[in-house]
């Protein structure tokens, strides 16, 4: 436990330091930037597109940086060998890999809070009232994260290359947007080989579109649930399991 | 055991996808059901695989809002063809466009009232197309039923073709309130000085000052001048 909890903490400064702060003071310029922009150009919505907008690059530059860093610093640990310094000691391989994930979403966290603060001073000083989707929307974008920091770790283990394990974090990524309408596809046309195909991808991929609370604000209450309750549930169970078919390739191989 | 506890959880997760695949859909109309234009298609379609869908339905309005705000070629200077809400507003001539755009930017966000009130006013009030409106707001009423807005709008565009003014003016009043597009709030301030109720169009016209759409600002100065009214 002592050994997870260093390894996690030295994970989150080092990430922290070396990505994820950029990453956010690349938001806050990109955004004021936009201020300016959309006030000229969405006229009587520009706190509408603002916010949007907002959420949208803090979940994007997130996302990005979390599955850069979770395809990048496990991988470059094994070709520099650094891995050794740390599993010649009594360090379990489990304890590793979950210290280093959960580093590595605790420093993506940090930087959406970073540029939460940002976002919300520019939608003060713009006139915005508070809404409580806002803090559900950044809820959705920490639950995609902790998803897509496991897949990211998952495949950067398969792949063994992060050029690829990028390329597949980002189809994931994409595919889980689209759930909805792979499910369409199926019930309309789909059949044979690639109606099996459409159909493993829906049991398997992460169903990202879940937690979109992003594009739930403002739909009036009593269309659809909520499904708050279920994403809670859900995103802590796809990433455990994502760890743990990671663990099972881990712990196998030879160094 | 730990083969055992990855089986658990896998078929646990694929369970759960299965679930949640049904019982969570986005309350969006499915693929089958969007419009798509030649000019948006590909944002849209980008944008939806990055589960940006409100993004993609601001980014419709502002292009739809560049749309109108630009003149149309051979119409630069001196149109002719709206019913005159001075010779400084923009938005005459023809726009094709514009409520196919408004009815794609409805299928990105169906609860979006802002892009259907402010289409349906221009359609209707200032390029005489009262059908197209009514068809918009038909749109948003599927997702919105009973929303009072759209059904007072649908009211005042019936009174308009009856060149009824005073009954569009009474419909549109109760709807049209601080969140109103501020091309309706013109409309309705002229609508107003033309009925000679000079103390509804100077109440409209100062919040029109207030409004975030800086292009209806000298408008505004201009009408409440003209009324003999000070700015507040």
């Amino acid at each position: 436990m002592n050994a997870l909890l260093i390894l996690t903490l030295h994970s989150w400064r080092e990430q922290l330091r070396q990505r994820f702060f950029p990453v956010a003071v690349i938001f806050g310029g990109v955004i004021l930037y936009m201020s300016l922009l959309l006030g000229v150009l969405a006229a009587d919505q520009e706190l509408r597109v603002l916010l949007d907008f907002g959420l949208a690059s803090i979940e994007l530059l997130a996302s990005a940086g979390v599955a850069f860093t979770a395809a990048t610093s496990l991988l470059q640990e094994i070709e520099t060998k650094t891995i050794y310094l740390v599993l010649t000691r009594p360090v379990h391989r489990g304890s590793y890999l979950v210290g280093r994930y959960l580093g590595v979403l605790a420093a993506a966290l940090s930087s959406v809070l970073v540029m939460a603060l940002i976002h919300l001073s520019l939608l003060g000083l713009k006139g915005w009232g508070w809404e409580t989707g806002y803090l559900l929307a950044l809820g959705g974008i920490a639950l995609k994260l902790v998803v897509t920091a496991a897949v990211a770790t998952l495949l950067a283990l398969i792949s063994t290359s992060v050029l690829s394990a990028l390329c597949m974090t980002g189809i994931v990524w994409m595919l889980g947007h689209f759930i909805q309408e792979i499910r369409f596809l199926i019930e309309r046309s789909s059949q044979g080989i690639a109606g099996a195909a459409l159909q493993l991808g829906v049991y398997v991929l992460p169903n990202l579109q879940l937690l979109n609370f992003r594009d739930r604000l403002h739909v009036p209450p009593g269309i659809s649930p909520e499904p708050l309750g279920m994403a809670l549930l859900y995103a802590p169970l796809y990433a455990a399991l994502c760890l743990a078919f990671t663990y099972a390739l881990f712990r196998r191989k030879e160094f | 055991m730990f083969r055992l506890l990855l089986a658990a959880a896998l078929a646990a997760t694929l369970g759960l996808n299965h679930v949640l695949g049904r019982l969570a859909a986005l309350p969006y109309p499915p693929p089958t059901e969007m419009r798509l234009g030649a000019q948006d298609a590909v944002t849209s379609a980008a944008l939806l695989s990055l589960g940006m869908r409100r993004l993609g339905a601001d980014i419709g309005l502002i292009r739809l809002l560049v749309y109108y705000g630009t003149p149309e070629r051979g119409l630069e200077e001196g149109h002719h063809e709206h019913d005159g809400h001075g010779p400084h507003d923009y938005g005459a001539g023809v726009y094709s466009e514009l409520g196919p755009r408004a009815l794609r930017i409805l299928d990105l966000d169906p609860y979006w009232d802002y892009p259907v009130l402010y289409t349906a006013g221009a359609l209707s009030f200032n390029l005489h197309r009262p059908q197209e409106a009514l068809q918009l707001l038909r749109e948003g009423l599927r997702y919105r039923p009973k929303d009072p807005r759209y059904l007072a709008y649908m009211a005042a565009i019936g009174f308009h073709e009856d060149g009824d003014m005073a009954k569009v003016v009474d419909e549109l009043t109760p709807v049209v309130g601080e969140e109103a597009p501020t091309i309706l709030k013109n409309m309705l301030a002229y609508m107003n000085v033309r009925l000679g109720r000079r103390e509804e169009a100077v109440r409209l016209y100062r919040e029109m000052l207030l409004s975030r759409d800086e292009n209806y600002h000298p408008v505004a100065r201009r009408a409440l001048k003209a009324l003999g009214a000070p700015a507040r």
